[in-house]
């Protein structure tokens, strides 16, 4: 077995594979959790959003030797918690989810920029979602949806 | 077939750089696309592949009287939340890339890349920051003009990692930095222009024209000197040598410098 090791959701993972393989992959293929999805392949895009350690990477570029003693969170865990409750219902709200193919990024690029402490003005939004490309909704009422959690927003549906 | 290899210190890394031929991994924010593949697949890595990403002896920002010290592998978003460094270096890199990539990409990997458009460099360049290279059983301090000797090439030897970035401490009394790109976030810049005016005088570095950074002390000699403008802007064009390419043309890279540089001149007086 291997002397490697991570947490993947709280729970404890031996890194078997090589250590090139990309932690993308190894969520996606190897672990079947599909909620973080494969884009551009090369850190544009942000489907592939997940938190290492609480902060936000592309998760395609990203080495599972980079993730060694590291805690791996994805959307399946963070759908759990109140502080994603917020954000879906501030996104239904708004309309701000169309394909859905970005969303789960998304989601990870809001939550750390709830996290960050910066205030929600359009700005900060904008600089804080810059990292994810999103081919439908033209971003409008993304921006809404994530300046309304600074009031009541996504509070209640 | 490659082989990873995960040192568990730098002394451990050195050992291993010096007895095999290693390709040094840290954010992988260039490396892994470069080595990209399908789904699944083993990354096309070029060679056997060293990873040092998780060194914590890389890992440090540092002050003495004259100089911060900056470990190779401190992180963009580390540079940027460090009150200590100053802000017109925090501007720049604050704006490279995105906030996920920033968390992932290291300092130490925008100067090995070394890529014509590598946002570090010009403000590198024109801070006159040093390279410091260590090696199983040497260390070096290079000068930035001197580490980076063309497009995707540098002067470190194969035994060698860069271990920290020397950066001067300069009385900046004025700055303009302009990144030039088709958005503002992870773009590759058309130009990249850094302008400061510190206690000896204007430093201007421009980036993203030529195949490594233009700094020109002849020319700041004359703006410092209040030269003519347009001897200042003619022998700054006759050092650009852009071309056309997927990213913009020579002639707009040109005009969009010209326009800085008398913008920069213009302040001034």
């Amino acid at each position: 077995m291997s002397e490697y090791q991570f947490v993947l959701n709280g729970e404890k993972r031996f890194i078997d594979c090589e250590l090139s393989r990309r932690l993308l992959d190894v969520i996606r293929i190897d672990e079947g959790l599909t909620g973080t999805k494969e884009g551009c392949q090369e850190g544009e895009c942000g489907a592939c959003l997940v938190f290492i350690d609480d902060e936000i990477f592309n998760s395609c570029l990203v080495p599972m030797s980079n993730v060694v003693g590291k805690s791996v969170v994805t959307i399946e865990a963070y759908a759990k918690t109140e502080e994603y409750q917020r954000i879906e219902r501030a996104f239904l709200e708004a309309g701000a989810v169309q394909c859905g193919y970005c969303t789960p990024g998304m989601v990870m690029a809001v939550s750390s920029l709830l996290r960050s402490g910066k205030p929600l003005d359009e700005d900060a939004v904008r600089m804080g979602l810059s990292g994810n490309l999103c081919r439908c909704t033209g971003y409008q009422t993304i921006f809404e949806a994530v300046c309304s959690l600074k009031e009541s927003g996504g509070q209640d549906v | 077939m490659y082989k990873n290899y995960r040192p568990n210190n730098l002394k451990e890394a050195l050992d291993w750089m010096a007895e095999h031929k290693l390709i040094p991994v840290a954010g992988g924010t260039d490396l892994m696309i470069r080595a990209r593949n399908w789904q699944g697949a083993s990354r096309a890595m070029k060679g056997d592949v060293i990873y040092i990403q998780h060194l914590d002896e890389l890992r440090f920002i540092t002050e003495t009287e004259t100089d911060y010290h900056i470990g190779a592998g401190v992180t963009q978003a580390q540079f940027c939340q460090c009150d200590m460094l100053p802000d017109y270096a925090r501007e720049v890199v604050g704006q490279m890339a995105t906030p996920a990539i920033r968390n992932a990409a290291t300092i130490g990997g925008n100067i090995a890349n070394a890529a014509s458009v590598a946002d570090l460099l010009p403000l590198l360049y024109a801070a006159d920051a040093k390279i410091v290279l260590r090696s199983r059983d040497s260390r070096r301090v290079l000068p930035i003009q001197s580490f980076e000797i063309g497009k995707y090439k540098t002067a470190r030897r194969a035994d060698e990692l860069i271990f920290e970035v020397i950066l001067p401490k300069l009385e900046i009394r004025r700055t303009l930095y302009k990144k030039m790109g088709q958005r503002r976030a992870s773009i590759l810049s058309k130009v990249s222009f850094m302008a400061l005016e510190a206690e000896d005088g204007t430093r201007i570095a421009i980036g993203a024209v030529n195949d490594t950074v233009v700094r020109s002390k002849e020319l700041e000699k004359r703006i410092n000197e209040g030269g003519g403008v347009k001897s200042v802007l003619d022998g700054y064009k006759a050092l650009l040598h852009g071309s056309d390419d997927k990213r913009s043309t020579k002639r707009y890279r040109e005009r969009v410098v010209i326009n800085l540089l008398m913008k920069w001149m213009e302040e001034k007086r």
